[in-house]
């Protein structure tokens, strides 16, 4: 680089800088979730300025999912909003998870639509990231694609993300981003005292406007002493581990 | 007490006087009665006294001492109204609060009329004209129509604000030459002392101010000294300034009682606005608000509510207001109400130029207020991790972001790992359970609950105890994880008197 001449020089740069300017960019763009497998399938993790929905049933991964990206979002000073219907929170998980509580704002609606209006406050109060749990079925009161739709386009003049889970689709054409959580099994450690050690669901990437690939991929939820291994990271045709080790 | 306040130590006072002031006081709360011909008396009966009366009243000769049947014969069309105590308290507190603004010595100078100690306010404006306007200014938007009048002493003052409906300022110095025209009674002299002037006939208050004082006090008294110094401009009283109250207070009387919650909240809409506005105006928010009903039957009601931010936006208070009212309804029809808001900083945040997004601290609160009174105040706050072995729900605890200009990045979350969906009450589910090791074999949740789970339990690992109570007995819960079919996992456990309940879901 250096013995070239300075106007070409101006023009080059780097591979390192190339990457990196990449990810800063991907960055302003979105909120990485902090799981390498869902961040990867997503292309960069959850894109601004977009409703994600994400849905599964019980023991999915969706809320793990849900409070993962929160966690990742106020550990780097992010403030966020958790809309929780169904009050599924739960003081270990705050804590097992990373959030850092002071800079989430956690709402407890009474009803799907008081939370939709609660998110749609919190979005236009500037919040950057506002996730909304629906919580388990049945859903008995109906949330009209209109409310979903003004939603979404708030989500896009913020420049906000909004992170809808439910069991299934609520949200209709206004999703951006679509993910479908499906829970595969437990994973068990130990050959006489049988304890859990976590949960191993795939997700498949089924609706993505920004263009990423539409793929699926297997995450293992860890309960946190265990270390899984992860799946995606093995080579082809080898053998994973179930645990790779107990923490402690 | 610092006596620098006379006109002859070289002080100089502001007097806001707001004429007809139980008038005022009214038109505050009832702005549509503006431009109408009304009167508002004291007393009961016969007794009742004018106490003051709109301008369209005084066109026609209803005038403040009349009897309410000599001002009907005048004008017929005439609104007579009692005096309102609550709202008089509201106006006179209002018009402290504005009197504040302008400097913080101020003197309640008792109904309609505040005094304020211009003594180092001189760099604040380019004369004290300028001043005297920005005070009106302040009145006005309290909805207060006041009058304001500057000289050397508070009588000189007060007399100059009562002139003209602009503002009058009285040179140091000059107030015996103004005083000297002016009629005696405005020194408000006893009805004897009046008697004896007429006899005298010394009619103006520069006559009065001629006489000789020891001549003067042998005739009339001790209060001979007080007539003749304030004739002559001088205040010996001390300036006694009070401090502004800590709270922002707007109440009125009912015209009659009422029994609907919506009457009253619509009567207590511009009550919410003027707090709000004067909230505003000193720069503060509300982080209590406090509800004072008076009910037909006597009794007083208090009602409290705890804002999740303090905000000075009148529409989430009102909600709020209305929330509360519409889960504790009065139990008997409410004749007088005070809003009462306790003020507290407005969030301030300083932003940072690389750190994170920062919310408005504003628009937060204005957000966090409406949400409130949507799902009411407990709905709405951050997670606190109790300190407690036992798992349970985190607690709320009011939203107060740090500033992401402190904002040091701490360990990164670890992860994905596995969290727990509680399901707060736990539901009950039926189990049966190998009778060796009380191991669960299968479940399933009653017919009619929510969520539903039915299966054989392919995994299970327990038992996890857990004392909720150690100083009572039976309060140990047994816990189990198990795994069912299509790899849902649960958390289910079993009190004491062996009733299995779903505590939720790995998920």
């Amino acid at each position: 680089m250096e013995s070239l001449p300075s106007d070409l020089r101006g023009t080059l740069v780097t591979a390192a800088e190339l990457g990196h300017r990449h990810t800063v960019e991907l960055r302003r763009h979105s909120f990485p979730i902090g799981v390498p497998s869902l961040d990867r399938a997503l292309g960069s993790g959850l894109p601004r300025g977009v409703l994600v929905e994400i849905t599964g049933h019980a023991s999915s991964g969706r809320l793990s999912a849900t409070l993962a990206a929160l966690a990742a979002a106020t550990a780097s000073g992010i403030p966020a909003a958790f809309v929780d219907h169904g009050g599924s929170l739960d003081a270990d998980s705050v804590i097992r998870l990373g959030i850092v509580p002071e800079r989430l704002l956690w709402v407890l609606p009474r009803s799907v639509p008081d939370a939709a209006r609660v998110a749609e406050e919190l979005l236009a109060a500037g919040f950057p990231l506002v996730a909304m749990e629906a919580g388990l079925p049945p859903l008995p009161d109906r949330v009209p694609t209109a409310t979903w739709l003004r939603l979404a386009r708030l989500a896009r003049d913020r420049g906000a993300t909004l992170l809808l889970s439910s069991p299934y689709r609520l949200s209709g054409p206004a999703a951006g981003v679509v993910l479908r959580f499906h829970g595969v099994r437990g994973i068990w450690r130990g050959r006489f005292l049988r304890v859990l050690a976590g949960l191993e669901s795939s997700v498949t990437v089924e609706r993505h406007r920004g263009g990423a690939p539409a793929h699926g991929a297997t995450h293992r939820w860890p309960l946190p002493d265990a270390v899984l291994a992860d799946p995606a990271a093995a080579p082809p045709g080898t053998a994973v581990p179930e645990v790779l080790h107990a923490a402690g | 007490m610092r006596r620098a306040d006379t006109g002859h130590r070289g002080g100089r006072v502001l007097a806001l006087v707001v004429p007809a002031f139980p008038l005022a006081a009214i038109l505050r709360r009832d702005a549509d009665l503006a431009g109408r011909a009304v009167a508002v008396v004291d007393g009961r009966g016969t007794s009742s006294r004018i106490v003051a009366a709109s301008r369209p009243a005084r066109h026609h000769g209803v005038h403040t001492g009349m009897g309410v049947a000599r001002a009907r014969v005048l004008l017929p069309g005439l609104l007579v109204l009692p005096r309102d105590p609550e709202a008089e308290r509201s106006a006179g507190e209002a018009l402290l609060e504005a009197a504040a603004s302008i400097s913080p010595r101020v003197e309640d100078g008792g109904p309609g009329l505040a005094h304020v100690d211009l003594q180092g306010t001189e760099r604040t404006a380019p004369s004290e004209r300028h001043l005297a306007r920005r005070a009106l200014r302040a009145l006005r938007r309290r909805t207060l129509h006041a009058r304001a009048g500057v000289a050397s002493t508070r009588l000189v003052a007060r007399l100059a604000a009562s002139r003209t409906d602009d503002v009058v300022v009285i040179p140091p110095g000059e107030e015996a030459a103004f005083l000297d025209p002016l009629p005696v009674e405005l020194l408000g002299p006893s009805r004897t002392a009046v008697e004896r002037f007429r006899q005298w006939g010394v009619l103006r208050i520069g006559d009065l101010a001629r006489l000789p004082l020891p001549d003067l006090v042998a005739r009339i008294g001790r209060e001979g000294v007080t007539l003749h110094h304030a004739a002559r401009g001088i205040d010996p009283a001390p300036f006694l300034p009070v401090p502004l109250p800590d709270t922002v207070r707007e109440g009125f009387t009912l015209d009659w009682p009422v029994d609907r919650l919506g009457h009253l909240l619509a009567g207590m809409q511009d009550a919410v606005e003027r707090v709000a506005s004067r909230l505003l105006e000193r720069g503060r928010g509300c982080r209590l608000l406090e509800l004072e009903l008076e009910l037909e039957t006597g009794e007083h009601l208090r009602r409290a509510i705890r804002l999740p931010r303090p905000t000075a936006e009148g529409a989430p208070l009102l909600d709020l207001a209305g929330l509360e009212l519409e889960r504790r309804p009065p139990h008997a029809p409410v004749t007088a109400v005070a809003v009462i808001a306790h003020p507290a900083g407005l969030p301030h945040l300083q932003g940072s130029l690389f750190g994170p997004e920062e919310l408005a601290p504003q628009r937060t609160a204005s957000a966090l207020s409406r949400i409130a009174a949507t799902l009411g105040p407990g709905g709405v706050g951050s997670p606190a991790v109790p300190n407690t072995p036992v798992p349970s729900a985190p607690e709320l605890v009011p939203f107060d972001p740090p500033s992401t200009a402190a904002f040091a990045s701490g360990p990164a979350p670890p992860p994905g790992f596995l969290a727990f969906r509680r399901l707060d009450p736990p539901r009950p589910i039926e189990v049966a359970t190998d009778d060796r090791n009380g191991r669960p074999l299968s479940v399933r949740t009653p017919s009619g609950s929510f969520p539903t789970f039915r299966g054989t339990v392919r995994g299970a690992t327990g038992p996890w105890e857990f004392d909720t109570g150690w100083w009572e007995t039976g309060t140990v819960l047994t816990a189990w994880d198990v795994e069912l079919p299509h790899g849902v996992l649960l958390r289910i456990f079993h009190d004491a008197s062996g009733a299995w309940h779903l505590a939720g879901i790995y998920d």
